[in-house]
């Protein structure tokens, strides 16, 4: 009877990191299989032709004169602007509002068109933050499959403005 | 005037407060009484100026007090009055103000009523209690003062977010700070066991207070589901987000204690892991708050980035930290006096419980933290989308479902499998009949029929722990069944609200599959008139209009439903627009049945009408969810065992009868 416990938390043991181990795949497995890359509009640019046809999602300043909407396919077409990716970087440039702002009065600024066949999200305005997941197409357009969007200036609220991409 | 009377007794609350941790302390370094008696004095007090201070907040919104930037910034003239009390939480100041105080209530409550079991923990629980409470009054005050003034009032404030505007989010955020504060008493009271090396029987003195903080926590999230279901237009429930995530770990460490609570007072074993579980729990609650302020995560759902960042990941480091160095420290209290057993008992399965909630949410966590994490450890940021996540905790949850069926097969006993009998063969029989029913009503992934076959699994067993109880009492008593369940339940609901609780959990599972696995998700234009076929219906376009409702318009289409040649319902998607502030907000068109929703969104329309844009989702085994919400809650409530209202006896002041074994 006495090596029954010693045995038994061993059993235990071994179970307890098979399950820490098998979730660590999930894991390690998940991040190269589903999770996405994380970009700024600049970053996609860079890479160039390697971006094309990958799975990734970007981030950046809606320019309200670009969108165009068209209801009855429906699609629409916007243009964002390049905002830093580093929360860090956003807070010392004053705050998403203002980094915001800047990058959409800044013509220098890299920009990219994005394609999103869907209904036009009500929060697609003028300077609002826009969180677009999808692919790079060869035409250097970006074919969004969700479109998630902030107005930072508007509220701070519990629940801020967000709708995901309809 | 409001507003410095508002603040003014926010000070007067965190001079309370801080003169409470004093004289808490002071209490037990010289072992007097009386100045305990004065710090449970001076938490009532703090109680009474926050409630005060809210009272002057809620004058604030109902007066149209515009000079103050808060009521500014969520209310405006027209908003109807309801919306105006609500809209009190409905931002960062409000809800830390709504927090502090609920947060001094609890405190007051834990130590107003001690117990004799409570009673030698007291004095250090009220001192961090107290500390906890005095340092959200102090957040409040000095950080995220709800009373701060505009140099001049604007005419009107900018109204309230309409997406807010929904039952759900009037009840949502409290019910959610109640579990947040609730779980800050087990908290305490687990670091004063340490503390006093009293290990014995603290988890009987929180029990209650935990399963409270559990139950509200749980109705937060389900009434946040419900709300994210029907305002936001993309036919789910859960997307994974920060916020949600925030919520979500507290209440998996908090269920995994609950579990573990069972075992110490079975058993006295996993003792360690009890007290580790409630200090996660509290360190999450305060993470998730910190996560969702400090930019530390770049989510479109996160709140505007504010200063409490560094003051709460202090916060958290203290806490953590001197914690887990207490608990260290007194390690050689919380060896099992018995040994454990196998892997392939009670016991052992009760570990593989906890296991699986821990990594589930360490998984969460890991999602939530995922660019941050891959940016400083290969230097890219990679995002956990709701695949990633749906993938990486997917599995976990099918095994904690099984386990969950697995255990009724082992007894009580330590050891051995229980004699091969009726439990094991209505756990084949649930699992071949849900998975069978599941199969002939067209749910034929292979994955999905393997969750189903869990379920069954765990269903079986579950309901024929009931049954066995019921038959073996009514048989003994010759007693009609159904009284003899209702007698059980009421008289054991410790254990029958569990079960509850698990059958709950069955069928939130099975609508997570439904909805998880099987999507439907289709775009269309429709002119007047046409029908047109989607996902098994026929939607015709009859009609649209517009109305002024208040202080929107809505433009509403109206549609026939029908499915092979049968009428089933007319359903009136809606677009509502708002001035104050300029928003428009879909409310969708709903029609469920338990085997799937039809769920229509209004997206557009061509001028005249003559065409409408509509998205049609339809949500397999939806209302299983809804379902699984309630009855998970009133197991919860069972399981609390609230004795019979006495007048001036606070139900969780008085310590049921059986209350730690039945």
């Amino acid at each position: 009877m006495v090596d029954r416990p010693v045995q038994g938390k061993g059993t235990r043991v071994i179970a307890g990191l098979l399950i820490v181990g098998a979730v660590i795949y999930l894991i390690v497995s998940g991040t190269g299989g589903t999770a996405r890359y994380f970009l700024t509009v600049e970053e996609i640019q860079a890479m160039g032709d390697d971006a094309i046809g990958r799975s990734v999602t970007v981030s950046g300043a809606v320019l309200g004169e670009s969108i165009v909407y068209d209801p009855s396919v429906p699609c629409v077409t916007v243009t964002i602007v390049q905002v830093p990716g580093d929360p860090r970087e956003v807070e010392r440039a004053g705050g998403l509002a203002a980094v915001l702002h800047a990058a959409v009065n800044d013509p220098d600024a890299p920009r990219l068109e994005v394609v999103y066949d869907d209904v036009k999200p009500d929060l697609l305005q003028h300077e609002a933050q826009a969180i677009v997941r999808g692919r790079l197409g060869d035409d250097g357009r970006f074919y969004a499959d969700e479109v998630l969007l902030k107005c930072p200036t508007r509220y701070e609220e519990e629940i801020p403005d967000q709708v995901r991409g309809l | 005037m409001l507003a410095e009377v508002g603040f003014i007794l926010v000070g007067l609350a965190l001079a309370a407060a801080v003169y409470a941790v004093f004289t808490a302390f002071w209490s037990i370094h010289r072992s007097d009484p009386r100045w305990a008696e004065s710090g449970r004095n001076g938490i009532y007090a703090t109680t009474a100026l926050l409630a005060l201070a809210l009272l002057a907040l809620l004058v604030s919104f109902l007066g149209d007090q515009f000079q103050i930037r808060y009521v500014a910034q969520h209310s405006s003239r027209d908003l109807p009055l309801y919306l105006k009390a609500s809209a009190v939480w409905a931002g960062q100041e409000g809800s830390l103000l709504l927090w502090a105080f609920l947060q001094a209530l609890f405190a007051a409550l834990a130590v107003g009523c001690p117990s004799e079991r409570s009673r030698p923990l007291i004095p250090w629980a009220m001192l961090f209690l107290n500390l906890i409470t005095a340092f959200f009054i102090a957040v409040t005050m000095f950080l995220s003062n709800p009373f701060a003034l505009l140099a001049s009032a604007p005419p009107d404030g900018r109204g309230l977010n309409p997406l807010l505007r929904h039952p759900a989010m009037i009840f949502h955020p409290p019910a959610m700070y109640l579990g947040y504060v609730g779980l800050a008493v087990p908290f305490a009271f687990a670091l004063a066991a340490l503390v006093t090396r009293r290990v014995g029987d603290w988890t009987a003195v929180v029990r209650r207070w935990t399963l409270v903080a559990w139950l509200f926590l749980g109705l937060g999230i389900l009434l946040g589901a419900r709300w994210a279901y029907d305002v936001l237009e993309w036919g789910g429930y859960w997307g994974w987000d920060p916020v949600e995530n925030a919520g979500l770990m507290p209440w998996l460490t908090t269920t995994a204690f609950l579990h573990g609570m069972v075992m110490r007072e079975e058993r006295h074993s996993l003792r360690a892991w009890n007290f580790l579980l409630v200090i996660l729990s509290f360190v999450l609650v305060i993470f998730g708050t910190f996560t969702t302020r400090s930019g530390l995560i770049l989510s479109v759902h996160a709140f505007a980035h504010s200063d409490l960042g560094s003051y709460l990941l202090g916060f958290i480091v203290l806490a953590l930290v001197g914690s887990l160095a207490l608990l260290y420290n007194r390690r050689s209290l919380l060896a099992a006096p018995s040994p454990s057993d196998r892997l392939l008992s009670r016991e052992g399965m009760f570990f593989l419980t906890l296991v699986l909630f821990l990594t589930i949410t360490g998984s969460v966590l890991i999602g939530s933290l995922l660019p941050t994490l891959t940016e400083a450890l290969v230097g890219r940021r990679f995002e956990a989308g709701p695949e990633w996540f749906d993938r990486v905790t997917g599995p976990q949850f099918a095994a904690l479902v099984l386990v969950m069926g697995l255990c009724p097969l082992l007894g009580r006993a330590a050891g051995a499998l229980r004699r091969p009998g009726g439990h094991g063969l209505s756990a084949v029989l649930g699992a071949i009949l849900v998975t069978a029913a599941a199969a002939l009503a067209g749910f034929t992934y292979l994955t999905s029929l393997i969750g189903f076959a869990f379920i069954g699994l765990a269903a079986g067993t579950a309901l024929a722990e009931v049954a066995r109880d019921v038959v073996a009492r009514s048989r003994r008593k010759g007693r009609n069944s159904l009284r003899i369940l209702w007698h059980l339940m009421r008289h054991n609901g410790r254990r029958y609200g569990g079960y509850l609780v698990h059958i709950g959990v069955i069928l939130i599972a099975v609508g997570v599959i439904g909805t998880r696995s099987y999507p439907f998700e289709k775009e269309i234009v429709l002119s007047r008139g046409e029908p047109a076929d989607v996902g098994g219906y026929t939607l015709v376009y009859e009609d649209l209009w517009q109305e002024v409702a208040g202080d929107h318009l809505a433009t509403r289409a109206s549609f026939s439903v029908y499915r092979d040649g049968a009428y089933l319902a007319t359903l009136q998607p809606r677009r509502d627009q708002y001035v104050n502030p300029d928003r428009t907000v879909a409310v969708p068109a709903l029609r469920s049945r338990l085997r799937e929703d039809l769920y229509v969104v209004l997206a557009g329309w061509a001028g005249d009408g003559r065409a409408v844009a509509l998205k049609v989702f339809i949500n397999p085994l939806a209302s299983f969810l809804w379902l699984g919400g309630l009855v998970l809650l009133a197991g919860g409530a069972m399981a609390l065992n609230l004795p019979a209202f006495h007048p001036g006896r606070l139900p969780l002041c008085t310590p049921a009868v059986g209350d730690v074994n039945d």
